[in-house]
């Protein structure tokens, strides 16, 4: 189930929220532990499955490493929890990739190939909660949170609806303890409210509008051009962020209803004016969870330049590979590991002031534009296609069916997207009128966005995939 | 990963006071008396939605957990209502319309598949027509004139309405590229491309709000197929036939039922067409075969535009003969030849001319999708029982 169909709007929300205020504050965590199986097991039944045995291995891993009494007991056990969790993640997500990997390397040297499929269903949220369990044995292991004694409430912290499928990623540490004693208002209702709405207004009405403009631009049926990739590389990134924000908010709008207090993801990520920078601004949970428990776990910058530059360049392309099995999405990590490295590289060489940002904003806008080619290819050679697309090499013009795509209503979404990136930032600065006028509007719109719903094929979030 | 933002160089887009937080949270509220206005707004929505979720539930259909989502959607009591208001708001302040249709100058729709630019079309109309001439050939061998009418898309006849676009490369050499193809195989091509292009210059021959050629394209079309049916030099039994023409009435057209704007008016919907329609009869009974049953000396296959603007009354008063119009809606390039070919009706009496007519965007689409079905076998295994 996801926060944009009717199910959820008309039937699974309510009902949820009407559950969880009704029954008394000490026993919430059961409606919340029942309603988000009912969510997740909605995709599939078996998924559901496999979410509670992820779950109870992290429980009873936790249990176990936290009673263990010597180092050594305590570190074999984290490693067979991580491995544990780790299999369930590299069996549905790249066991395909790698035996395509190890075929690849086969006809390379001329071996028959092995004749297996590993294709199956990537289980929705996979990723994220595999994460989280990760996370929680690594945490326990280093003594930062107590292992959990509560079972229903760490299997609903765990499964909480709000955050399971797309995160943010969250560790045990911020959430568990939230469950014991929800700080429920009607004012909280409200602001989780307005977040939900202002969510899935950018969802629908911004990320959803773009599709097409963006799938006109990549189309296949014809040869790319200059206009096409930029176009559609500069849509893309726009539709991106409302997609994945939107869910954000969304998840932070429903969390905050039930009275629990969830991370931010997003800090207005298009306002950067490094790549450096962007990552302190996108996907926060993420850039988190990689400088914790990768990062640092390398040793971080504490070994000396070479091995920081490396240490950054390993995080970015795990970062990479965390977000498909493919191999645009390791080269998309080693572009930004490129970059990081490069940046910390000149700024440390150089010491010279940052560039102004007339200069800073456009380069980091075409640099993370540039490095969503590869994000939004199927393999590699697409991607490297679509760069010398960019560059003029296969004409300027905009193609047939990519002219098709562009409608005034589209360039008006990412016309909007854009101006928002950068408005919504100085949104306390504005006029007491305007930020009203504004306010007033956000019911309106969000019910044109509800029947919006209703005219457009179901759209799922981008980062569902991941 | 930290970095030192040199806000200062550019306060507008990186403000101090949203530079990065160790997990900022948004949660507090913002002591806005907006909350409890949301509180309630959303709470009163969620409280209607349930209600109609509950009206759902009960008129959905059985199924699977997995489709559960797209049951309830479909199952959705105001569901058409949502999609009209959406779909006129968007056509009325927007101007744009559904992914399907294409809206063109001075009220003219079009289907956004005959403007764009196909997947392999060339190779695509190229095996068709290779495949055309092989049943053409077998045909022939049982003694039945196969007589091919490709219609032009309305793109063709009237690209000077389209907005900021053309006819793809492709499509623009496509038409011509088929019936010349097929002229070289021996078949005979009607060429309404030629016929409906200088009528167009005098006339209106498509509907502006539809897909299909009106009554006066029909005519010319017909007129067209007739004179090439005449050229083979082929006895027909004689029938008289005459037209009728009723009072002038809005049309609306398929392509504003696509945009789901049917039951609308103007302005918040294209304008529908207007027209006078025509219906022709037949005023004997002479010609008609055993039982009364139509003679089968001429038979029509083919899609929605033997269907549309009286095409099929005008063929048989231009033919000066009767014609058994086999044509079937959303028939596509072969699905109602391949049917026809396999019916015992074909098998027992075939006629002495089978015309062939579908539209031009079928030439384009993938072949796999359809050739398997139109084999010249069919029409060699009838023969030899």
């Amino acid at each position: 189930m996801s926060f944009t169909v009717y199910s959820f709007l008309l039937l699974f929300l309510p009902v949820s929220l009407a559950l969880y205020f009704l029954t008394p504050a000490r026993l919430r965590v059961v409606p919340l532990l029942l309603c988000s199986w009912v969510f997740y097991g909605l995709w599939n039944p078996w998924f559901l499955a496999l979410l509670i045995a992820v779950t109870a291995s992290a429980y009873t891993f936790g249990r176990l490493i936290s009673s263990a009494t010597s180092p050594s007991a305590r570190r074999g056990l984290l490693t067979v929890g991580v491995v544990l969790n780790l299999a369930a993640l590299a069996y549905f997500k790249y066991a395909q990739f790698g035996l395509e990997t190890l075929n690849g390397l086969f006809n390379l040297f001329q071996l028959a190939p092995l004749n297996a499929s590993l294709q199956g269903l990537l289980p929705v949220g996979l990723s994220f909660y595999v994460f989280n369990a990760v996370a929680y044995l690594v945490d326990v292991s280093r003594k930062e949170v107590t292992a959990s004694s509560d079972p229903l409430r760490f299997a609903a912290s765990f499964a909480f609806f709000a955050s399971l499928l797309n995160g943010p990623l969250l560790r045990q540490a911020q959430i568990a303890p939230q469950l014991l004693a929800p700080q429920v208002s009607l004012q909280g209702f409200g602001t989780g409210a307005m977040r939900f709405m202002v969510g899935f207004c950018k969802k629908l009405l911004i990320a959803d509008t773009l599709s097409p403009l963006v799938q006109g631009c990549f189309a296949s049926s014809e040869p790319s051009s200059a206009a096409n990739v930029w176009l559609g590389g500069l849509a893309y990134t726009v539709q991106l962020y409302y997609d994945f924000s939107g869910y954000s908010d969304m998840a932070i709008g429903v969390a905050a209803m039930l009275g629990i207090r969830l991370p931010e993801n997003f800090n207005h990520p298009y306002t950067a004016l490094s790549i450096t920078e962007f990552w302190t601004r996108w996907h926060l949970s993420l850039s988190s969870f990689l400088k914790r428990y990768v990062y640092f776990s390398l040793g971080g910058n504490r070994a000396g330049d070479t091995r920081t530059y490396l240490n950054l360049l390993a995080t970015m392309l795990i970062g990479g590979l965390w977000h498909g099995a493919n191999w645009t999405f390791v080269l998309w990590g080693a572009w930004n590991g490129g970059f990081l490295m490069l940046e910390r590289f000149l700024k440390d060489r150089f010491k010279r002031p940052a560039p102004p940002a007339w200069y800073a904003l456009p380069k980091m806008m075409a640099v993370v534009i540039l490095g969503r080619f590869f994000f939004i290819s199927s393999d590699a050679g697409q991607a490297l296609e679509k760069f010398a697309a960019a560059f003029g090499l296969r004409g300027w013009e905009l193609t047939h069916n990519a002219a098709l795509a562009v409608t005034f209503e589209r360039l008006t979404a990412l016309g909007v997207g854009l101006a928002l990136c950068y408005i919504a930032p100085q949104w306390h600065k504005l006029e007491f009128r305007i930020a009203t006028l504004s306010r007033s509007l956000l019911l309106p719109v969000f019910w044109l966005a509800l029947a919006v719903v209703a005219a457009r094929s179901a759209s799922p979030f981008l980062y569902f995939r991941f | 990963m930290s970095y030192s933002n040199p806000v200062s160089q550019f306060p507008f887009l990186s403000s101090p006071e949203l530079a990065p937080k160790t997990m900022p949270s948004t949660i507090e509220a913002q002591g806005s008396g907006f909350n409890r206005l949301f509180a309630v707004g959303f709470g009163l929505t969620l409280t209607v939605g349930l209600v109609l979720g509950g009206l759902t539930l009960r008129g959905m259909a059985a199924g699977t957990p997995q489709d559960f989502n797209s049951r309830f959607a479909d199952a959705l009591p105001i569901r058409q209502s949502l999609i009209q208001t959406v779909d006129a708001l968007r056509y009325r302040f927007l101007g744009s319309s559904d992914d399907v249709v294409q809206l063109g100058r001075d009220g003219w729709l079009y289907l956004t598949q005959d403007v764009q630019q196909p997947v392999n079309a060339t190779a695509a109309w190229q095996t068709r027509a290779a495949a055309v001439i092989r049943l053409s050939i077998a045909l022939q061998a049982r003694g039945v004139k196969l007589v091919l009418a490709v219609s032009p898309s309305k793109a063709r006849i009237y690209p000077e309405h389209l907005l900021g676009t053309t006819l793809s490369s492709d499509m623009q050499a496509g038409y011509a590229g088929f019936t010349n193809t097929l002229e070289r195989g021996g078949v005979s091509v009607v060429h309404l491309e030629t016929a409906l292009g200088a009528a167009a210059k005098k006339q209106q021959v498509y509907y502006r709000t539809d897909t299909h050629w009106n009554m006066a394209g029909a005519r010319v079309a017909a007129r067209a197929l007739a004179q090439t049916v005449r050229k083979l030099g082929i006895d027909l039994p004689s029938a008289s036939f005459k037209t009728s023409k009723a009072s002038r009435q809005e049309r609306s057209g398929d392509l504003i039922h696509l945009m789901s704007l049917d039951a609308l008016q103007s302005p918040w919907r294209p304008a529908s067409d207007i027209e006078a329609t025509e219906q022709t009869k037949s005023l004997e009974a002479a010609n008609q075969g055993l039982l009364g049953a139509p003679s089968t000396e001429v038979v029509l296959v083919g899609t929605s535009y033997c269907l549309r603007g009286n095409f099929h009354g005008a063929l048989q008063e231009s033919l000066g003969t009767t014609v058994l119009n086999l044509a079937k809606e959303g028939s596509g390039f072969e699905r109602r030849m391949s049917a026809y070919l396999n019916d015992p009706a074909f098998k027992n009496t075939p006629p002495k001319i089978l015309i062939w007519e579908f539209n031009e965007r079928f030439l384009y689409q993938p072949i796999d999708a359809d050739l398997p079905n139109l084999n010249p076998s069919t029409v060699a295994i009838h023969q030899s029982k």
